[in-house]
Order: structure tokens, then sequence, then C-alpha cells
């Protein structure tokens, strides 16, 4: 700590030059810019005989002074100004600060017989003995010293506001999501990523209570004048292990605006049972209401009766749009380097768009200001390292980590020969650095890459890329008032790589890219509204197919689909608005504007006919960057909420939503070699009003948190596919789609208990997702233009997670879940053709596979808690399936030797034990 | 092999060792209604058709499917030449020695005893090239035999094609029988048929095409056709397959490529998912009315291949289907009492002897001796 003040001292521009006058009285020359009381003694006191005594209330004062060839009391004297602090100093040179009250430091002469009398060896030890406690008091004492926010003197224009950083004591990382409130009468505000607040109050005492996931809560007395400034620093909940996940936002599911939002904490994540020894952000996100995949081998997520092409999925504010690694068995984020992942399901903000169904930010941790740290574990399939720490100690900090599998291996070791020539394997890196370049500005740069390969012998080989790098500048321009700017990049690549056959040999190459920039910016009008406002643009380069030979013998013609480009750009402004304590609102508009570009040959097509090959009548060739077709509309945003008595409200939203860019995927489930599609003049923008209200309430003392949350969703220009379509390599794309109307509804309840040594929730989802196709033409009609299930319509869904902690070092996880089986084509009636009996289909989705259930129970146990040794170990015992229900991954039927057959096909149908090792240091 | 078969065994053999496949049935509704199915076409070489008519029927009935029987089939020409077909076998309807005029377009009509008719689209003759070679060969990985097609098109009009292929191997049953029982005298006598070598002959089940759109010559490189895994007994003795080519259209390439994907190829979450397929006949009384078929007017080139079992290594060719069978001993001084049953049930192989005598008559199952009961039959054919 002390070396820390002396540094600052030094940046700050201090200079103190003692000058030793005639009279007995040391006289001082300096200068002092915006640095701590306890620096200015310091630097007092290496120059001069003074010692000061003083309470820690004095540190929220900042020096800013000069003076020259003055005594220290006029010195004080000037700093005290307009503020409670008295002083006195004693013939010893010893400097009494008090507050409130002055001291007199001598008794008046002859009160003993004798006057004050000092011993120099008692006041170092004392001075020692202080420095020593001082550490691990500070943080209790700082919860008790009354900060002075601004000046009592300041002239204020309306309520003054306190504003600052809240960050992680150990190593220097924003809180990002920590309330900052008080509690009489209720207000509060959130940090944003970089863990900065800004709260506005009218002027007085207060008690600040600040509060975040897995961090002890800590409070600050403050006293506010005028606008100021507060950092403030958390320390981990490292005792109570699990249970202050919930403690943290415990009444946040009532008192937050916002609703249809989830936040899972990693700390949460690293608990639930997983089937292949990993934590994974995106199967933990599935166990949430709402929530639902096709499979259990895919990482896709369906919000709300969604595709897994609405969801927009954020690393660290760059689109990822393949989260998914091993056909979908892991997710593409390392568990270890997460900080938090946020699901927005309504009440979307007015920040996001361009997708419709959900947006699942996922953030990583920043990197440790203070020390080197590093963590890593193994698990069957995987193994993992990351480092961190800082850079510049306190400013600049950087965070690395890596994952890979090896997978290769194992099947390498396999007796079957073919699969021992099989590959299938993959890694991801991330890198972050966060600089802080003084107290408005700050800096963070974010890279990530991942790449997956697979092949089956030595045939056809696969090669899928992602990356995302982004870069985040935040300002600061006052208390009330700042801006981040944030350019990324983001991109997905594949290939397809076939060499069986030399003639027939061929590279197949897709790509996808995008470039955004954009500009949020926060001001905090007062303690009832907070607005906020920003633009943003994104540019879209897709390369959707290039085929090449890949052999000097191939005779594969070479095929390129033309590239297609597009920008979209929104603006946005919505308002937080504190109609009374029980009453708040969020209303905002998003404006988006999107316009597909050349250059590009369009086909043009016979009307009153559906789009076919033999329908083409002409070719339009757009020549420079130049708009082919333009869409534009506004987005509007509604967000209330009315507290109830005890412990209660109820909330509202509504919000439209408008996608520009869609997957095309004929499959059930995401594959690496789905396409994506922008939106043009054929193609027509997505776009989804969604309603929904729900109730909320906490019961013994914020311990039960009950909801249930009601929703309605309509979508229009949702994509489905004609019978037997061809997406890949298809230069006339929009003759093999259809568009459908969709209609989504549910209704999600949820019963949560975050504390205690048993936790967990409980949830049960009723939801309906139904197309229709909205064409007039025969063709393009899907079950003859009746309402159909969508391939991720699941009614009933039910999970239960439940965490049992025996003690600090034991603890046993539960997860049950069940949910309908989806949807799907069953033939109906065979028929035989030269011979062989084949089938015909019902209806699209017209049956369902059996109903999911499973159960899943781990066992983490946790290195003991010593705090010195070289590294924190954990294991987890993770039993997936107990059961062994074969749950079906998919149904299919084959005509096999002149018979027809149908199979179920399970892919975890055992019961899997995984052991994990985690470790770190 | 697709994506999604890569995706299938890999997820299913290696990675996590733990994937299974069931026999799955679920509940669908039955008695749906019937469609018919068409299957046949016009032979532009010798003006031959065969059509034949069934009715599809629930996904769990095993039977044989029901054939539609007198029905009025014609073929007719867009000049206005009809021919009218024949029942020759219940729900088959022929036509020979019809002359096909190769710039004339032919379209199938049928009028069912139940008053609907149903007409395809019209059809312009197409003349398949000849089959360049076929070839076999060992798989990479000496998985089995996997026997090629090579062929082109000089005058570039072909770029659809569609091969279907008939398969016949020589095989012996397990024991050659020397003897037989006649029930009537209750004796043995001297074997004078041959019921040890047979060949088998089936049609193929796999629907192959393939498209030389994409590729910058017209020339099928190696066209997979026949995959005989290492374990059939296919590969003992001899083995032939005769395959036949068909030029095709475009429209009649996607027909058979859907009914190919919906059928053959699917069954991970990344397999495209069913859908309703028909063809090129619509039921003209009643548009709602699906049918199942694709009319065409069709040549065919043939090519035969012959594999000889001793050709192959011997570790490829293990299984004869015979394994689990032995035989048992009737001793010569139990005939009396059980000659009468073991003949009822068994098929005796010849006289077994120990130091010059008889002591009795072997015999097996009748599935072991007989090899037409595993499907084939005894006459050899004409080209072997």
């Amino acid at each position: 700590m002390s070396s820390r003040f002396l540094l600052r001292v030094i940046c700050c521009v201090a200079l103190l030059i003692p000058v030793v006058s005639q009279a007995q009285q040391t006289l001082l020359n300096g200068q002092f810019k915006d640095i701590t009381f306890r620096a200015f003694v310091t630097s007092v006191e290496s120059a001069t005989p003074y010692r000061f005594y003083y309470p820690p209330a004095a540190d929220t004062l900042k020096v800013n002074t000069s003076f020259h060839e003055k005594p220290l009391s006029t010195v004080l004297l000037d700093i005290f100004k307009d503020t409670e602090f008295k002083f006195a100093i004693d013939p010893l040179n010893r400097v009494f600060i008090t507050r409130g009250i002055e001291i007199q430091p001598e008794l008046p002469p002859g009160y003993f017989g004798y006057s004050s009398l000092a011993k120099n060896q008692d006041d170092a030890a004392l001075q020692s003995f202080l420095a020593g406690k001082q550490r691990d008091q500070q943080q209790a004492s700082l919860e008790d010293k009354l900060f002075i926010i601004g000046s009592r003197s300041a002239e204020q224009k309306g309520n003054p506001s306190v504003a600052g950083y809240v960050r992680n004591i150990d190593n220097g990382e924003p809180i990002v999501g920590a309330v900052v409130m008080i509690e009489n009468p209720f207000m509060g505000t959130a940090t944003d990523a970089f863990g900065y607040f800004s709260l506005s109050l009218p002027k007085g005492r207060y008690e600040l209570k600040i509060k975040s996931l897995g961090m002890k809560t800590t409070r600050r007395q403050i006293m506010l004048y005028s606008d100021g400034k507060l950092d403030i620093e958390m320390k981990e909940d490292i005792v109570s292990l699990k249970e202050i996940v919930i403690e943290s936002e415990k009444d946040a599911n009532v008192t937050s605006l916002q609703m249809g939002k989830e936040k899972l904490d990693i700390k949460l994540l690293k608990q639930i049972p997983s089937a292949l020894g990993e934590t994974d952000v995106l199967r933990t996100v599935l166990t949430l209401p709402g929530v639902q995949s096709v499979g259990e081998g895919t990482v896709g997520i369906n919000v709300r009766g969604g595709s897994t092409s609405q969801n927009l999925i954020l690393y660290n504010d760059a689109t990822i749009y393949n989260p998914s690694h091993l056909f979908g068995f892991f997710s593409t984020f390392n568990p270890d380097i997460l900080k938090n992942v946020e699901l927005y399901k309504s009440g979307i903000p007015a920040e996001y768009g361009g997708r419709l169904a959900s947006i699942l930010e996922v953030t990583t941790r920043e990197g440790n200001k203070k020390k080197f740290s590093g963590s890593g574990g193994i698990s069957p399939i995987t193994g993992r390292f990351m480092i961190e720490g800082p850079i510049v100690s306190e400013k600049t900090s950087f965070i690395l980590s890596g994952r890979s599998t090896y997978s290769n291996w194992i099947l390498s070791q396999l007796p079957n020969e073919t699969l021992r020539k099989s590959a299938a394997s993959f890694y991801d890196i991330n890198a972050l650095i966060t600089h802080q370049i003084n107290d408005k500005n700050s800096l963070q740069l974010s890279g990530y890459f991942s790449d997956d390969k697979f092949k089956l012998g030595n045939d056809t080989s696969y090669h899928y890329t992602n990356r995302a790098a982004s870069a985040k500048w935040k300002h600061i321009f006052s208390n009330r008032f700042f801006g981040i700017i944030t350019g990324s990049h983001s991109g997905y690549d594949y290939a397809i790589d076939s060499k069986k056959n030399p003639l027939k040999a061929f590279e197949l190459s897709y790509g996808i890219s995008q470039n955004q920039l954009k500009a949020d910016f926060n001001y905090f009008l007062d303690s009832k509204h907070t607005i906020t406002f920003g633009a943003s643009s994104i540019y879209y380069h897709l390369q959707p197919g290039t085929r090449t030979a890949s052999d000097a013998q191939s005779i594969v013609t070479p095929v390129k689909v033309q590239n297609e480009q597009a920008v979209e750009s929104a603006l946005y402004v919505s308002d937080r608005f504190e109609v009374t304590p029980k009453l708040s609102l969020t209303y905002g508009l998003r404006y988006s504007i999107y316009s597909f570009l050349g250059p590009k040959n369009v086909y043009r097509y016979l009307s009153g006919v559906s789009f076919n090959e033999n329908t083409i009548i002409d070719t339009v060739s757009y020549t420079g960057h130049k708009p082919i077709s333009t869409y534009h509309g506004p987005e509007l945003r509604l967000a209330a909420r009315y507290a109830l008595p005890g412990a209660a409200s109820v909330k509202f939203s509504y919000n439209r939503m408008r996608q520009y860019i869609q997957m095309l995927s004929n499959t059930t489930a995401i594959s690496p070699t789905d396409i994506w599609k922008l939106s043009d003049q054929y193609v027509k923008p997505q776009i989804g009003d969604q309603i929904s209200a729900g109730y909320y309430r906490n019961f013994r003392s914020n311990t039960i948190e009950v909801s249930a949350e009601a929703y309605y969703k309509l979508t229009k220009n949702f994509i489905d596919y004609k019978g037997g379509a061809t997406l890949l390599l298809n230069t006339h794309i929009e003759t093999d789609l259809v568009s459908t109307k969709g209609h989504s509804y549910g209704i999600e309840f949820m019963l949560r208990k975050l504390t205690g040594k048993l936790n967990g929730w409980v949830t049960y989802t009723y939801s309906r997702s139904l197309l229709q196709t909205t064409s007039s033409y025969t063709a393009d009609r899907i079950n003859n233009g009746r309402v159909y299930p969508s391939n991720f319509d699941k009614p009933h869904s039910l999970n239960l997670i439940g965490n049992y902690k025996f003690n600090r070092r034991f603890s046993i996880s539960v997860n049950y879940t069940y949910s309908t089986g989806r949807p799907i084509t069953l033939p109906l009636s065979r028929y035989d053709l030269n011979g062989a009996p084949r089938l015909f289909y019902s209806d699209r989705n017209e049956y369902r596979i059996p109903d999911y259930w499973r159960a899943d129970v781990s066992l983490n146990i946790e290195g003991n808690h010593k705090i010195r040794k070289l590294a924190h170990s954990s294991w987890t015992l993770a039993l997936y399936n107990i059961t062994g229900r074969r749950n079906a991954y998919s149904v299919y039927f084959v005509s096999q030797d002149g018979k027809i057959n149908g199979y179920k096909l399970s892919i975890f149908g055992n019961p899997i034990p995984t052991l994990t090792y985690n470790f770190r240091f | 092999m697709s994506f999604s078969q890569t995706i299938l065994k890999l997820l299913v053999c290696s990675v996590l060792l733990c994937g299974c496949i069931d026999p799955y049935k679920p509940a669908v509704k039955t008695g749906a209604a019937s469609q018919l199915v068409v299957t046949g076409y016009l032979n532009s070489q010798d003006g031959s058709a065969k059509i034949q008519l069934s009715n599809s029927q629930d996904i769990y009935n095993s039977d044989l499917p029901t054939n539609i029987t007198g029905a009025q089939v014609t073929i007719e020409s867009d000049a206005g030449g009809v021919a009218h077909l024949t029942e020759t076998s219940p729900g088959s309807y022929e036509l020979s020695g019809q002359p096909v005029d190769p710039n004339k377009k032919y379209r199938l009509t049928i009028l069912t005893s139940d008053g609907e008719r149903y007409e395809s689209a019209y059809s312009q003759g197409r003349n398949s090239p000849a089959i360049d070679s076929v070839t076999w060969s060992l798989d990479d990985f000496k998985n089995g035999v996997d026997i090629k097609l090579f062929t082109h098109d000089e005058s570039g009009q072909t770029k659809f094609y569609r091969w279907d292929y008939e398969e016949t191997w020589q095989y012996h049953s397990a024991y050659q029988s020397v003897l037989y029982y006649d029930p009537a005298t209750s004796g043995l006598f001297r074997r004078e048929d041959d019921i040890y070598n047979c060949w088998h002959t089936v049609p193929g089940f796999k629907i192959i095409t393939a498209s030389t759109s994409q590729l910058t010559e017209n020339k099928v490189p190696g066209q997979s056709v026949v995959f005989i895994p290492r374990s059939s007994p296919k590969l003992l003795l001899k083995y032939s397959v005769l395959i036949r080519q068909f030029a095709i259209s475009e429209d009649e390439y996607n027909y058979w490529e859907n009914l190919r994907k919906n059928t053959e190829n699917l069954g991970t979450l990344f397999d495209p998912l069913p859908s309703q397929l028909t063809g090129n006949i619509l039921c003209t009384s009643n548009p709602n009315k699906l049918v199942i078929g694709y009319f065409s007017v069709l040549s065919a080139t043939e090519k035969r291949l012959f594999i000889d079992g001793n050709k192959l290594p011997t570790d490829l060719t293990s299984d004869t289907g015979y394994q689990k069978c032995t035989y048992d001993t009737l001793l010569i001084a139990d005939i009396p009492n059980r000659i009468r049953g073991i003949g009822d049930v068994y098929l005796f192989i010849g006289p077994v002897t120990q130091t010059f005598f008889t002591i009795g008559f072997s015999y097996s199952t009748k599935k072991c001796v007989d090899c037409r009961l595993t499907g084939g039959t005894t006459t050899r054919p004409a080209f072997w």
C-alpha cells in the first residue's frame, strides 16, 4: 500500500522543500495536485520532523494546494477549509487531526506539575503498530468512515451525483453489475461494464450499500455536497463459496426494472454437472426458463420459440457466428476467463438490435491488475490454461487463455483403421488487455480465435474458424456523462476439402465477416432520469461459397456464388425514468436502416408465379457499392415496473426487433456448414414483436424468489425451406426459400433459493412455437398453408438445479431436466419402388420424438483452505445421465435389404462419469 | 461421404464411445389415404414398357403391396398416337414393339377402376451413352469391395445419370448331399439333382444417380455403384453385377435425389429434413390426391462385371453364411426307429464310414443342405 501511495505522490507532481526559519518553526514550500491526504502526510513526514495522527476519514480529502514558505499550520488551515476537520500541533511536532471537535494538545501548564513529556521510542512503536493494523482494518474502517463528496461551498444545480468505479480489491478488476444503492428511500444503480457507476441524490448524508455477485457486500458513509468521485473496492467472498451468488442480487429480481433477463456468474456455471467434464456456458443457459435446444449434442439455443440464428451472441461486444466446437458438444467459450453471461429474452434495451429472439452477452474477466496468477483444468477430452497479470501495476493488465482437445490422440489409439485415420480436434485462444489511461479514460482490447477440424477416414475434411476482436474506449466527460466507443470485427469461415477421388477433388469455402463501429453514451440527468443514446454501423461482407478443383486432375467446375455486402446502421435513445419509488419506466426508440449493396447480378422472376429456375426472366447487374435494396424502420422498446407491497412487483415490456441477416439451414441442429444470408430484395428482413408481463415476489427476507412471466411473440418473414432445398452453392437461393409467419407464446415459472446450504432453482415452462407459410402459391406453402410447429416447439419443459453444501470443501449438485420431444416428420406409408420399400412422409413436424429427461449429479471437492500454497486445486466428479436413459437424439427410418426399419439414436445413452481437475495459482 | 454421415459415424463410434442406436417404432396414424404408386418407363430402344401400379400401405404393414388391377393404362404421344397397355399380371401393364419417335414426347395416362384419372407430364426420349467400364477394387481400409463405373458422353447431352443394377453370385450350401430320403418307401436313394450349387440374383435397392453439371468435362469419373462388405458371402466363389445406365432429365434427377435423401440418408440432426415428394404424375380428377412416381422415356445401356472369389485376399471372404451348420449321424442300427422322424425334418448328406464300413448316414438341417432355401436357384444363368 505505502509504495503505491509513494508512487502516486511522485506522479502527481509533488514538491516539498522544508525551509527552517530562525524562529524554530519549519516553513514549507510545496505544490500538491489532487493527491490524497495520506500522501500529503507521507511527504510532509519525510521532509520534516512533523508526525501526523489522523482519523481514517481524513483520507477522503483531496489536497490541492501550493504554498511558499508557509508554516504547517497555515497550510493545514487552507487544506481543511470548508471541512469539518480541525488540527492541533504539539511542541513535539505531533499533528493531531480531528473531526468536529478541536483538541488542545497540551494540558494547561503545571496541570500535573510538569509539562508534556513525550518519549520518542513510544512514538515510533505506535507508528509501526498502526501501520500493521492498517491493512487489515482498512476495509472495515472504510465502511465506518465518512467520505466527503464534493465541497460544502460548491455551487450545485439540481441534485449532486457521486460517481466512481467499483473494483475487486485483490486484482483491481472492475466489478460489473454491482448494485450501488441507498435503502431508504430505495434508490440505486448498477455498475456498467467498466465497473463505473453514477448515482444522483439530494444533498445529505447516506449509507451506500454496494452488492455484487460473489463479493462481500460493503457499505460507505457519504456526505454528499456536490458532484464528486468515490471509488470503491470490494473483497471477494471466499468463505461462502456458493451461496453468495444469490445474496448479491437478492432483491434484484423484484427491484430491477429489467425483465426477461438472466445473469449467470461463472461460479454458478462451474457447479452445474456437465457431460464432458467442462463448464459450459450455453448448456447452463439451457437450464433457464424459456431456453431450449433441439438435442443434447447441440449448443444452439432456442429462446422463447426463436430459431438458433435469432440470438445475438456477443463476446466482449463482438458477434460470434458459430458458438460450437466438435459438432456442438462444447461451446466455444473457455470457462477460465469468463466473468459472466447475460441473456436478455424480453425487454431488450434499445442499445441492442439486429436479432429477434435474444441477446446473449458473454463477458470475460479483465485480468489481475495487482499480481500474476493462472489457472487451468484437465478433463477427459480437453485441457485448458489461463494466465493473467499486470503489465503496468494498477493500470494495465492482461489475460490470456487457451484450450485444446486431445481427441485426435484418443482416435489414434483406436483399433479401427478408419477411425485411426479420422480427426476431430479444436482449439481456442482468448486474449484481453485493459488499460486505465487515467481517471477519465480507459481502453480495452479483446481478441478471440477458435478453430475446428474433423474428418472421417481419409475422406472429406471439414475445417472452420471463428474470430472476433474488439477495442473499447471509455471516456468520462463528467460525473454524469460518459461514453463508450467500440470497434469490432467478427468473422466465420469454413472449408470442406474432398480428396478421395482425384478426378472429383474439390475445396469449398465459405466466409462471413462484419466490421462494426458503435458509440454509446450514458447521461445521468438527475435522480429520476438516466438517458442512454448512441449509434452503430455494421458493414457485412459475405462470400457465400466458392468451389475450386483441389487436384490437378480434378474436373470439378469452379463455382463462385457472388459476394454479398450490406450496411446496417442504427440510432437509439432511451430514458430510464423513476416516476415514483414504486413505478419506473424505460422507454426508448431504435431506428435501424439497412442497405443491401452491389456489386451483384440479380435475377428477376416472372411475377405471379412461384420462383423457380424456369421463371427467371432477366438478370440485372448492379455495379459499385450502390444500394440494391434498402429497408428501415423504428423499433420501439418499453419496460415498466411497479412495486407492490411486501417485496413484490409486476413488470411489463414490449419490444420490436428487426433482423437483417439470417441463417439458412435445413437441418435440425446448427451445423458448421450452415450459411448466413443477408436480406435482399427477395429475402425480407425478419421483424419480431414481443409483449411480456411478469409477477415477481421474494419471500423470507429475499432468500426465496418466485416469478412468473408470460409472453407472446409475433414474427414476420421467418425463413423455412421447400422440400429438398439446396442451400449450398445455390446461385438462386430465393427459389428454395419460403417465408413464414411465426407465433410463439408461453409462460415461465421459476422458484429460486439462492442462500443457505441448500440452494438452487426449479423452473417450469409451457411454450409453443408455431409457423405458417404466407405465400399464395401452392409450391411455396408448407402443409398446405396450415399452422405447423417449428422444429424447436417443445411445449413442456421442467428444470431443476439443486446444490447442497456439506461444508466448505464438499458440495453436491443435482440437475434434472425434462422436456417434450421435438417435432419430427415421420413416414406414414411405404411403397415399393424397384423392389425396395420407400417411404411417404407425414405433414411437416406432425409427430414428436419421445420426451426427453435426464438426471445428473456432481460432487465438487475443493482443496484445503490454506492461504499459502503452490496452487489451489479442486476436483469435480460428475455422473451425467445417472439412469442411463436412452434419450432420442434423433429418430430415422432406413430401407435396409428390402425392409423399413426405424431407429432411435441416443448420444449419451449410458451414465457418463467424468473427473475434472482444476487448478489456480 | 456426406457431412451428416461423417458426423453420425464420429459421434457414434469414436469421440464419445457411448452413443447407441436402438430399434424404434413410433405410433403413427394408420389407414391414411393410400397413394397410387407408379413405376416403369417407356424403353425408347425396343418400344416396350412395363408399368407397375400399386398402392402405398401403412408403414408397419409388411404384406406385399396391393396391386391395382383393372386400370386402363395408355401411353400417348404429343402428336396424338395412343397405345394401350395390357395387364399381363395383377398390377403389371405391358406394351411391346411400339415404335418410339425420338422427336416426339410421350406421356402416361391411367384410368383406375374407381374412376380416378392420372396423367404424367410429357417426356422425350433420351439415349444413354455407353458405359465405358466397370471396375472393382478393395477400398482404402480393406473393408470390402468397391465397384465403380466410368462413363462419359461425347455429345455432351447427358448431364444426369441414373443406374440400377442386379447382382448375381454363386454359392454352395454347407454340405453336398448325395442321398435323399423317400418318405413313401422310407428308403434312402442316390440324389440326382444338385442342391449344393446355387446362383442368387437380387435387384439392387440403392438409388444411384450422378450429375456432371458441376464438372468441366462431361464424364463420370468413377461412380461407386455397389459396395460389398468384407464379410459378405457374395464374394466366396464368383460374383457378377449387371449395371444398367439411364440418361435422365434434371427434373427426374431431382426426384430420385430427393427420394434417396428421404429414405437412405437420414439419421442425425445434421441431415436434411425429410420432405414429401411425388414426381411428374398428377391426379387430374382430384388434384388433392397425391401420386408417387416418375414416368419418362428412357433407353438403357448395360455392362456386366464378374469377380472371381479366388482373386480376393482370403481374409476378405471368411463368412460363408453357413458357419453355424453342424451335422449328425444316424447309425445303421437306429435306422428302423429313427429314419422317419429324421427324414421328415432333415436332409441326408451321405454315408459315414469307419474303416471301410458304412456305419450310418449324416444329416443336417434343410437350410444347411439345400442351397435354394437361402434364396438362390440351381439353374445356371445364361450369362454365367
